[in-house]
């Protein structure tokens, strides 16, 4: 049985000290002792950002991709090697601006893979601008010096209207409850998404402050109407399990398992 | 998500084996935390307070030990990292990310090292009042002690730095970044 902190690799994070990507690196490897996880049956897949370097600070396999590109990587290695535990991650910008639409289709087709979007309402590697998760009157930003005035974006919401049948908000401040949702999602048969609120305190200082407001909410359901009414009403501070609801996961399994010989087609 | 299997048990007050796995998770946690910064600070080029984080971590882990001594052969409870019956998300003793930054200096960090070995304190000064094992009230009250003595040594060390006129806290800098990260754009 491996300690948490023998899932870290040798490499070193560059990230700025405080940040919240810390704590999700420190969640990953709790929850990977807890499930007792092989290191050679899991692989991180990520897209670009700083959040999107820790498949580099964990020990198993892992794949940096390209910016936006984590979940369809992700969902074609979960469909050619089911065995594996596949974890894709990255930040809002990465999933939610350039990777959206493979967002909604990974929600979607409900590949069996772990989707972690560590979210800090900003894109802090170039420098701090405004991400789809920006809140509307956030004046940080020289490109945005009124802010972008225009309404975030909402994950889990679209990930509920998508087809995500689990659905979570964990807090990097709250590292031991980000475990605990990590070692359900995990477990979770179908797409298991969870944002997390990862301090950025370089670009987004404020952002300490959530340690005060983030508050925990035991609103977990099976029912989309309820969630829907949950998310729709939350103010993007809460964490825990939204919902979870299992429901046939992709790609589909049909009684051949004999591998269609395309070759044959073809034949003169 | 952080309700844990022991919150509302009595647990940790009651079975000295879980009151020590406690606290040498208390130990532990604390210690890496501090390696984790330690080592961000040398990434960014602040060896002071990279040698004050390894300096306070060594300092964790020789408690850690210590507590681990006292279990001889015993083998404590496993428990997932949820699981523990912490007052707050984490470990008492614990640099909560929220209060690091990467233009802190060797006060800020002292500070926060003394407000962390104060909550430490608390933690067992409080099973030390609500046990009714006599056992644990003796282990409990002397682990109290020892995070009270730790605090003294920080706040002393606090006082000299403030009297050799160190250049200060972050607070106290303004917030000054020769170097900031906020690039014209």
């Amino acid at each position: 049985m491996m300690l948490a902190k023998e899932y870290k690799s040798g490499v070193k994070p560059i990230w700025c000290p405080g940040c919240g990507h810390f704590a999700v690196l420190n969640a990953i490897t709790k929850a990977f002792a807890a499930l007792e996880q092989a290191p050679e049956n899991a692989v991180l897949v990520s897209g670009i950002g700083c959040s999107s370097r820790l498949p580099a600070y964990i020990n198993s396999y892992g794949f940096h991709g390209v910016h936006g590109r984590a979940l369809p990587v992700a969902a074609g290695l979960k469909v050619a090697r089911p065995d594996l535990n596949v974890i894709a991650m990255g930040g809002d910008g990465d999933g939610f601006s350039i990777g959206g639409n493979h967002f909604l289709h990974a929600c979607r087709r409900n590949v069996d893979i772990v989707y972690v979007a560590m979210d800090n309402e900003v894109y802090g590697m170039t420098k701090g601008q405004a991400s789809p998760t920006t809140p509307e009157h956030w004046e940080h930003s020289k490109l945005t010096p009124h802010g972008p005035e225009v309404r975030p974006f909402q994950p889990c919401a679209i990930a509920l209207a998508s087809g995500a049948s689990f659905i979570a908000r964990g807090y990097s401040g709250d590292p031991n409850g980000l475990a605990h949702m990590l070692f359900e999602a995990v477990q979770h048969p179908g797409f298991a998404f969870i944002q997390v609120l990862s301090q950025c305190p370089t670009f987004c200082p404020e952002q300490v402050q959530w340690k005060k407001t983030v508050h925990l909410e035991d609103a977990c359901t099976d029912d989309p109407v309820q969630a829907a009414a949950f998310l729709h009403g939350d103010d993007g501070l809460a964490k825990g399990i939204f919902y979870r609801k299992p429901r046939p996961t992709w790609p589909v399994q049909h009684q051949s398992t004999e591998p269609v010989n395309l070759r044959k087609g073809f034949e003169l | 998500m952080n309700a844990n299997v022991y919150e509302n048990s009595s647990s940790l007050y009651n079975d000295k084996w879980v009151f020590l796995a406690h606290s040498v998770a208390l130990e532990q946690e604390a210690a890496e935390r501090m390696h984790e910064l330690a080592e961000t600070m040398a990434v960014h080029n602040n060896y002071e307070l990279h040698e004050l984080l390894t300096a306070l971590a060594r300092y964790s882990e020789s408690h850690a030990a210590d507590i681990k001594a006292l279990c001889k052969d015993e083998t404590l409870p496993n428990f997932k990292a949820w699981e523990y019956s912490w007052p707050n998300d984490e470990s008492p003793e614990i640099f909560y990310y929220a209060k690091v930054h990467y233009l802190m200096t060797a006060e800020d960090a002292l500070q926060t090292a003394l407000e962390v070995e104060l909550s430490a304190e608390a933690f067992y000064k409080d099973i030390a009042l609500g046990t009714a094992n006599p056992e644990i009230k003796e282990l409990a009250g002397a682990f109290a002690k020892e995070e009270q003595e730790h605090a003294q040594a920080i706040s002393d060390q606090l006082k000299a730095m403030k009297t050799a006129s160190y250049p200060g806290s972050l607070k106290a800098l303004d917030q000054t970044d020769f170097d900031p990260p906020h690039m014209p754009e």
